[in-house]
């Protein structure tokens, strides 16, 4: 409509144009009521009847048209599907609908055997994944079952229907919305503030019993007819995402599920939400209920916008906002608007603002400021600045430096309660709370010993039960890393106290050591972040080496300190440091060696003295690993494990774990074989080793460990067989490796091992194929394996072997476009491809192992590997 | 037909977010596929009769094909107007189909047996009708065609359907109520 002139009816309109002008005159009057339309329209379409007509067509059109008639109920786009009253969840008969949440349905149902009527909810979005899902739902709702606060609404009872999805069902409650309830009512800002001093007080009982709710809002907050407020769901957003959604929720805040206009800073961040989330969420329905506005109104925002404001925009004072509904004077909608505003507080504009300067401005703004730290560190201190409020005593957030400073000593050791996706580790970490409260206070001496006993035995499942539990299934690192994040807070805040308590001090040793396991052990599942787990494992070595110095005779001490020893060795072997790797292994021997001579008979003992001499050939000259090159000295351990495995007796030899350790040895074995150049001899080790690993895999088919080991047997027999020239043979092993490895990948994405085995499994292939002469197929296998490292090194810059690797992987790419350059028969245009691919990939494989070989990671095997390509690259160079 | 690897799709989003146009023709594809697959496990898993779950269908594919730990409030928006469009496409393919089936034609371009009984007769002609219609709307008001596609096809809530066309909330509710009424008067006239 850029130059609508006024002879426009002339200008004979085709049907689409006057449509789209109709469109955006109907734009501007759908919202006006009837006369203003009137008026709009004798003003736009002056005399322009025909497309006066076309929107009066449409106005009419639209108030004629039934939605439901217009798209039928096909699929429920409008309405959630619904369930018919009569039909049966579990042990109950639906009754009717009550409203619709943001997770689901909420019907009125009746359980006959009890007698009772309660509120069940059907979560749509949630398909329970797993049994390991299902577990941590039913764990967790019991945890919030204990809720009972006369102004919570109980959990009673969750399952899952027959179709999959979860329900959950809580007390019914007859009652409004609470901002509904005042307006209905007409509250005074004084009533306001009272029901909403027992909002606080319910939000801080559940946060007492490390429950945060997540997505408080009015909808959420009943008021029953006798003017007893209820919370509804608390910790069901916790309860439902866990329970319900896929691992990668855990590392979020789950905002995806919540209303954008009611979520905190942090949450739109995606930064972990804790109890002062929700005392923000009672600073925003504080904020409505005093001005019946909030502080980013978002209907003419975008979300995007609105998101923004959430996180950048300062909110303005309560009374400023009312103030300035006030002041906009002449635009009857607003002027109305204001003056129901402060009707329903039974009150003049006027009045109303300064009822809310002041105090109440400041404690709104108080509670919503955008860092969580700087906000009332709970919601009692938010409740009791009411309080102080309505009895005229000065506020505490108008407060003292002093008072401010106290303020955040306390939340400091608060900082542990981030209730929110394990239950059980929140209440681990708050119950350390408590204890250090609890202990400042002589009084409470038999309940602090109490709640110290609590804090032991909840470390103990920390990393025992719940880690165990899940540590072998394939898919659970996002998980594991939840764990570890909070159980790290846990750790500190208790090692911080437990200076006197040797049994402490181990368990809180063992802690540490199994948290650097999942943070970034080589050699099994881990999250890579190897100086992370370097931290772990350093704490974990030094309480370990001043218990066992205090007391010689601690062997469980002693057995966390030689565990310390093998991880940390392990930790700097990988990252580079091979030789101070050496020096912690041989350490960890040492201490190995004394318990098996303390425990004489102890198969155990002996399979531990076993693994360590392996751990320490490896790191002396284990070929496929970093090592110091010495091939004798590895192959002196390795034979010295194998006779301690060899002398273990009759029943023990049969055992799992002594097998699965034998092959272990046998492996290593068959590696020094071929690096001699003993290749039959070697592949008749590794038909051993294969032997008896199908046997163990058969015994624990779950075990992703026993599936890796064997994929690792097939890869190195393809290299063995490769190497006594027995190229069939060896893509026949190699093809089942990468089978192997690729499925271990699929069912573990998020692990960084099983990209580094499968890359490496790539590496062989290509060896195979190459040999072969399939140069194409070898070339994909090697852009499989340069991607799979990439992605490796952008999550763990400090991962030196995937480094190496990558380089290696560069450097035979390099040498396949090299030799793809110089075949006579090729295009000109196509061999000048190959022959830019090869520069690149030759350079940048240079820059990598230059760095590589400064940490002495380099192999001869890569030396010949650089000049090899470099001569290639020359051979492919165009002759003139 | 296995899925594409997240971070692909998650990278797909981002360049759709950096405004590069080729992006939805490689994401289309992927996630018209996925939901496809889903329909037909939801269906085969669901009693009979059962209608689909657009809502859910929607957000397991977001769950299956989108990297979460990458993507960016804005890029999940954009799934999810790409996901309203391939559920656009599924239904009316089946609809066309199905149609086809009914008169006897012959030239099926989409075999019924795998989205079986996903629509009834009448269900299908309706589809079919209201889609030839959406694209006439979208000729007029291209906003407004896609806020039902949305909104009615996606199973998107009005603030989900807000970021996906990069909208307000009032404004999509305008734009929702000017294809009700202009639908409401083509399709009225046709019957």
């Amino acid at each position: 409509m850029s130059d609508a002139g006024p002879q426009e009816e002339d200008l004979h309109l085709s049907d689409a144009e006057l449509q789209r002008r109709a469109s955006d005159i109907f734009d501007s009057v759908v919202e006006l009521d009837a006369s203003e339309r009137v008026t709009y329209l004798d003003h736009i379409c002056r005399d322009d009847s025909t497309l006066r007509r076309e929107v009066e067509s449409l106005l009419e059109s639209l108030d004629g048209t039934r939605t439901s008639e217009l798209f039928p109920q096909l699929l429920p786009a409008d309405a959630p599907r619904t369930l018919a009253t009569g039909e049966r969840i579990g042990p109950y008969t639906l009754a009717g609908e009550i409203g619709e949440g943001g997770m689901g349905v909420v019907y009125r149902a009746l359980r006959e055997d009890v007698g009772t009527t309660v509120a069940l909810k059907l979560v749509r979005h949630g398909r329970l994944a797993s049994p390991e899902h299902l577990r941590r739902f039913l764990l967790e709702r019991r945890v919030l079952g204990r809720l009972e606060h006369h102004n919570i609404a109980r959990l009673l009872d969750a399952g899952v229907t027959d179709s999959g999805l979860p329900y959950l069902v809580m007390e019914y409650v007859d009652g409004e919305p609470i901002d509904r309830y005042c307006d209905a009512h007409r509250l005074t800002v004084g009533e306001r503030l009272a029901l909403f001093f027992d909002v606080c007080e319910a939000a801080h009982y559940a946060h007492r019993h490390l429950v945060v709710h997540r997505d408080l809002k009015p909808f959420n907050i009943l008021v029953t007819r006798e003017g007893v407020v209820k919370l509804l769901d608390f910790g069901i957003a916790a309860l439902v995402e866990d329970g319900g959604r896929s691992d990668a929720r855990l590392t979020r805040s789950g905002i995806a599920m919540l209303t954008p206009e009611y979520a905190a800073p942090e949450q739109v961040k995606g930064e972990p939400v804790t109890t002062a989330s929700d005392v923000y969420a009672l600073g925003l329905l504080l904020f409505e209920l005093l001005t019946g506005e909030r502080p980013f109104r978002s209907e003419h925002r975008t979300t995007p916008e609105l998101l923004r404001a959430i996180c950048e925009e300062e909110p303005r004072p309560p009374s400023e906002v009312v103030r300035r509904l006030a002041a906009r004077t002449g635009n009857a909608t607003e002027e109305s608007r204001i003056g129901a505003i402060a009707e329903a507080r039974r009150t003049s504009p006027a009045r109303l603002v300064r009822r809310l300067v002041g105090d109440l401005d400041t404690i709104v703004l108080e509670a919503l400021r955008k860092e969580p730290e700087r906000r009332y560190c709970s919601a009692h201190e938010l409740r009791d600045d009411i309080g102080r409020h309505l009895s005229g005593m000065p506020v505490r957030a108008r407060g003292d430096s002093l008072w401010y400073r106290s303020r955040k000593f306390v939340r400091r050791h608060e900082a542990v309660v981030t209730a929110s996706a394990l239950v059980v580790l929140a209440l681990a970490a708050g119950a350390t709370t408590t204890t250090v409260q609890a202990r400042r206070a002589d009084a409470a001496r038999a309940e602090a010993e109490q709640r110290y006993r609590d804090v032991r035995s909840l470390a103990g499942a920390l990393v025992t039960d719940v880690h165990d539990a899940i540590s072998d299934l394939p898919g659970s690192l996002p998980v594991r890393a939840v764990l570890v994040r909070r159980a790290l807070d846990h750790l500190d805040e208790l090692y911080r106290q437990a200076s006197d308590d040797a049994e402490l001090r181990r368990e809180i040793a063992a802690a540490y050591l199994e948290l650097g396991l999942v943070q970034g052990n080589p050699t099994s599942a881990n999250l890579g972040d190897l100086a992370a787990a370097r931290l772990s494992f350093e704490r974990a070595l030094s309480i370990a080496q001043s218990l066992v110095a205090e007391d010689p005779s601690d062997h469980a001490a002693r057995r966390t300190l030689a565990l310390a020893h093998e991880k940390m060795s392990d930790a700097l072997a990988w990252g580079g440091g091979v030789l101070e790797g050496v020096g912690h292994a041989r350490d960890a021997l040492e201490q190995w060696d004394y318990l098996a001579a303390a425990n004489p008979g102890s198969v155990s003992a002996i399979r531990a003295v076993a693994t360590s001499h392996i751990k320490l050939g490896d790191l002396l000259g284990n070929p496929n690993l970093p090592s110091l090159s010495d091939a004798a000295g590895a192959t002196l351990e390795y034979r010295e494990a194998h006779t301690l495995l060899r002398a273990v007796p009759g029943d023990s030899a049969k055992e799992w774990a002594t097998r699965r350790l034998l092959a272990l040895v046998r492996e290593r074995i068959a590696s020094m074989l071929k690096l001699e150049g003993r290749y039959e001899e070697g592949i008749a080790e590794l038909e051993q080793t294969l032997a008896i690993r199908e046997g163990l895999l058969r015994e624990r088919s779950a075990s992703a460990n026993a599936l890796r080991d064997l994929a690792v047997t097939h890869q190195l027999l393809c290299e063995a067989r490769l190497a006594a020239a027995d190229a069939a043979g060896a893509l026949e092993q190699c093809r089942e490796s990468v089978m192997l490895y690729e499925s271990l990948r699929a069912a573990d994405t998020s692990n960084a091992q099983s990209g580094h085995d499968l890359a490496l499994g790539r590496l062989s292939l290509h060896r195979v194929l190459a040999a072969r002469g399939e140069v194409g197929g070898a070339l994909a296998q090697l852009d499989g394996s340069t991607a799979l490292l990439r992605a490796l090194l952008s999550t763990n810059t400090d991962n030196a072997l995937a480094r190496r690797d990558l380089a290696r992987s560069l450097l035979y790419s390099g040498t396949m476009h090299a030799r793809l350059a110089a075949r006579r028969d090729g295009e000109e245009t196509e061999r000048a491809r190959h022959r830019t691919s090869a520069t690149s990939a030759y350079e940048e494989a240079g820059r990598l192992l230059l760095g590589a070989s400064g940490r002495g990671l380099l192999s001869g095997e890569d030396s010949v590997l650089v000049s090899r390509a470099r001569s290639e690259l020359e051979r492919a160079r165009p002759r003139r | 037909m296995t899925s594409p690897p997240r971070h692909e799709v998650t990278r797909l989003l981002e360049s759709l977010s950096s405004g590069e146009r080729g992006a939805v023709d490689v994401l289309f594809p992927l996630v018209y596929g996925e939901l496809r697959l889903l329909a037909r496990s939801q269906l085969s898993r669901e009693r009979p009769g059962h209608t689909l779950d657009s809502v859910a269908l929607v957000n397991e594919a977001y769950l299956r094909l989108v990297d979460q730990g990458d993507v960016r409030w804005e890029n999940r928006a954009h799934f999810f107007g790409v996901s309203a469009r391939a559920m656009r496409a599924i239904l009316v393919d089946h609809a066309r189909a199905r149609n086809a089936a009914k008169r006897g034609g012959g030239g099926v371009a989409v075999p019924l047996d795998d989205v079986a009984e996903l629509l009834s007769d009448e269900q299908a002609e309706h589809v079919q009708q209201l889609d030839e219609a959406l694209t006439r709307l979208a000729d007029i008001n291209e906003e407004a065609s896609r806020t039902v596609e949305c909104l009615y096809f996606g199973g998107l809530t009005l603030e989900e359907t807000a970021e996906a066309l990069g909208l307000s909330v009032a404004t999509v509710r305008r734009r929702w109520s000017f294809a009700k009424a202009w639908l409401g008067r083509a399709l009225g006239a046709e019957d």
